[in-house]
């Protein structure tokens, strides 16, 4: 009884032994990648800025209004910074990758080759963000200088009805690419955006429907000015 | 009236020569023209106008028999595409005593359809007159909307004189207006073109223009057809390129303006941004002309002023509550645009009470030079930042009014020439930006 339990806690205490003696180098194989691609993501993300900036990146962007749109979206660092520090965690995320893979664990056995096939939609749903982001900002801005100047006294609210119909719209784009619950997504933002226009619909022909006439009247008819009217021209 | 001017020689109505009522493409325009010289060629500007067009013709065909006699003319129809038989009416009128061209627009071209005045594809329109121009180069050139009613002989005679004897090259109207009427030409395109250009033209779009055959010809080889200049208001640009080109610039009195309503109404946003948007612009392309100017002279003025009866009281608490508005709103977007000094005094105004509110003429002048070198700057998408300036305008045409409602128009003319001259002092600073904002 006692050499059945002196070896079965040897073998135990072998074993683990031995698995940490196998996972040990993976972990340091992990760590290493790890450091490396620090190490490298920093260089290149130096390297990237000082490029940029001798060129006169930012200033180019400027000129070419990509700056703007970007403040606008809330990201108000120079594009340089912005684009040395994506670059920093592209090659960083592929270090890690290697590391992970080093790892050799059944859970990440395809993680690389996964990931790989999955870039393409992240790339594209990235690409879809990226454009939401700056339509909505744009137009909401659009909206709100078009409401201010019509002193419509809700133009903050037009302006941010605007800019969420946009970002929501938006998000239903990337989902849908990334294809997570692509069904759900869609039938949501159907239900959402056709109950939204629904409600508009019997707003303006129900409720409004005077108001309405109005104003198309006002807008798309001939008539002379007024002569209290201020000519500004 | 004035007197009869005789033309020294060509003075021939060779209809023989031309054919009439021959229909051309817009391409149309930049073909050989089976004409040895004109002295006079009329562009008439036309969509849509059978309502008025009769009237104008008419007075047009008699302002060229009494004041021209002898003079061969031609009346080039640039037509955007009338659907209501327009060049119809006119080719029949015509026949016979005017050698008529029709040169229609391209179709689709209508990229604009809330033009601040005339119609769309009026800049198409002055486009293939000015080729045209520079293909038979003629001596006098007017420009004519179609749907000016009050066009009266006596129009061709001043429009057309000052380029003949006086030798100008460009001839604006000046209309019978009251003192409050052109508030934006008077606080803003007026002053901002006469400091940048040191030309006083108080008013730089009329629907009449008289432009000498040289002007009329240079201005195809301007890039203010295409790009980012033909979004603005063509007559800013034509004004602009006579100004900062050096041409000869003259105002002529014209009497009252009545014209045919045109469909639908424009944006008080749209238009300052046409306008206002046409002289940022022209500033980047004639940098080296306004940078070197400091002060002013006058233009020379013909004719005999008539004043307009006063409109009486005018209510600016719709204008005041527009600033109001603009200030709770925009003010994330004026952070970016307008410099920190000018945001301060402008968030420090008192709109407590709207009979006292006041924007002081400085203030309104670092404004406007701010909002140019966002412009320049692009800091802010370019449109949006000219239409946000809209309640800012609001601010000051209501200041403007109750400024000078208790006096009379010679008061406006000592507030408005008050600002001018703010405009012109602060120059240095306008100059000292913008060459900074370059390096």
């Amino acid at each position: 009884m006692s050499d059945l339990w002196r070896d079965t806690m040897v073998a135990g205490f072998r074993d683990t032994v031995m698995q940490i003696v196998l996972v040990l180098p993976r972990l340091l194989a992990l760590l290493t990648f790890l450091t490396l691609g620090l190490l490298a993501a920093w260089s290149v993300k130096v390297l990237t800025l000082r490029v940029l900036r001798t060129f006169g990146f930012d200033s180019f962007c400027e000129r070419l209004g990509i700056a703007q749109p970007l403040s606008q979206a809330g990201v108000r660092r120079p594009v340089s910074l912005v684009v040395s520090g994506v670059l920093f965690w592209i090659v960083f995320l592929l270090f890690a990758f290697m590391g992970v893979d080093a790892m050799n664990l059944p859970a990440t056995a395809n993680l690389i080759s996964q990931i790989v096939a999955f870039l393409p939609n992240v790339l594209a749903a990235s690409l879809v963000l990226l454009v939401g982001v700056l339509c909505a900002n744009f137009f909401a801005e659009a909206s709100l200088i078009a409401a201010v100047n019509a002193q419509v006294e809700e133009a903050r609210v037009v302006a941010g009805l605007v800019r969420w119909g946009l970002l929501l719209f938006t998000c239903a784009m990337v989902l849908t690419q990334l294809g997570i619950a692509k069904e759900i997504v869609i039938a949501a933002f159907s239900i959402t955006f056709g109950g939204v226009v629904l409600a508009l619909a019997l707003a303006v022909g129900l409720g409004g429907r005077h108001l309405m006439r109005e104003i198309l009247e006002r807008r798309f008819s001939r008539h002379e000015h007024k002569a209290d009217q201020l000519s500004h021209l | 009236m004035a007197t009869v001017i005789s033309m020294p020689q060509g003075g021939n109505s060779d209809t023989e020569m031309l054919p009439t009522n021959p229909e051309l493409s817009a391409s149309g325009a930049d073909r050989e023209w089976p004409v040895d010289t004109i002295d006079i060629m009329i562009g008439l500007m036309t969509l849509n106008n059978a309502g008025s067009i009769e009237a104008v013709l008419k007075s047009i065909l008699e302002g060229l028999r009494q004041f021209f006699p002898t003079a061969s003319a031609l009346l080039l129809n640039c037509d955007a595409g009338s659907q209501d038989g327009t060049s119809g009416i006119i080719t029949r009128l015509a026949a016979g005593i005017l050698p008529v061209r029709t040169v229609s627009n391209a179709a689709g071209t209508y990229a604009n359809l809330t033009r601040e005045q005339g119609f769309p594809g009026r800049d198409e329109s002055i486009h293939n007159f000015c080729l045209t121009a520079r293909r038979l180069q003629p001596k006098i050139c007017l420009i004519v909307e179609g749907q000016l009613r009050s066009l009266s002989p006596a129009w061709i005679d001043h429009l057309g004189r000052p380029v003949y004897e006086q030798g100008e090259d460009y001839v604006v109207p000046l209309y019978r207006r009251h003192r409050y009427e052109g508030t934006l030409a008077t606080n803003l395109l007026y002053p901002l073109t006469r400091a940048l250009y040191g030309k006083r033209l108080r008013y730089p779009s009329g629907g009449a223009y008289g432009l000498s055959g040289k002007f009329a010809g240079d201005l195809i080889t301007r890039s203010t057809w295409t790009g980012t200049a033909a979004k603005y208001s063509v007559d800013s640009r034509l004004a602009t390129a006579a100004l900062a080109g050096g041409y000869r610039v003259c105002h002529t009195y014209l009497g009252t303006r009545d014209q045919e309503p045109t469909l639908g109404t424009v944006d008080l946003s749209v238009l300052l941004a046409q306008t206002v948007g046409g002289i940022f612009h022209s500033m980047e392309e004639y940098e080296s002309s306004w940078e070197k100017v400091k002060e002013s002279s006058e233009v020379p003025v013909y004719g005999d002023p008539e004043s307009a009866p006063d409109p009486g009281p005018l209510h600016t608490g719709r204008m005041v509550s527009g600033f109001k508005q603009g200030l709770r709103d925009l003010l994330p977007l004026w952070e970016l645009i307008l410099s920190r000094d000018t945001l301060g005094q402008i968030i420090a105004l008192d709109i407590q009470d709207p009979e006292e509110f006041r924007f002081p003429p400085s203030l309104w002048v670092q404004t406007v030079y701010d909002f140019s070198l966002a412009y320049h700057n692009q800091t802010l998408h370019r449109e949006h930042m000219l239409k946000a300036l809209t309640p800012l305008y609001l601010g000051r045409t209501a200041s403007f009014v109750l400024e000078t409602q208790h006096g009379d128009s010679a008061e406006v003319d000592r507030t408005v020439e008050r600002l001018c001259r703010e405009f012109e002092l602060s120059k240095s600073y306008l100059v000292e930006q913008w060459r900074w904002r370059d390096e």
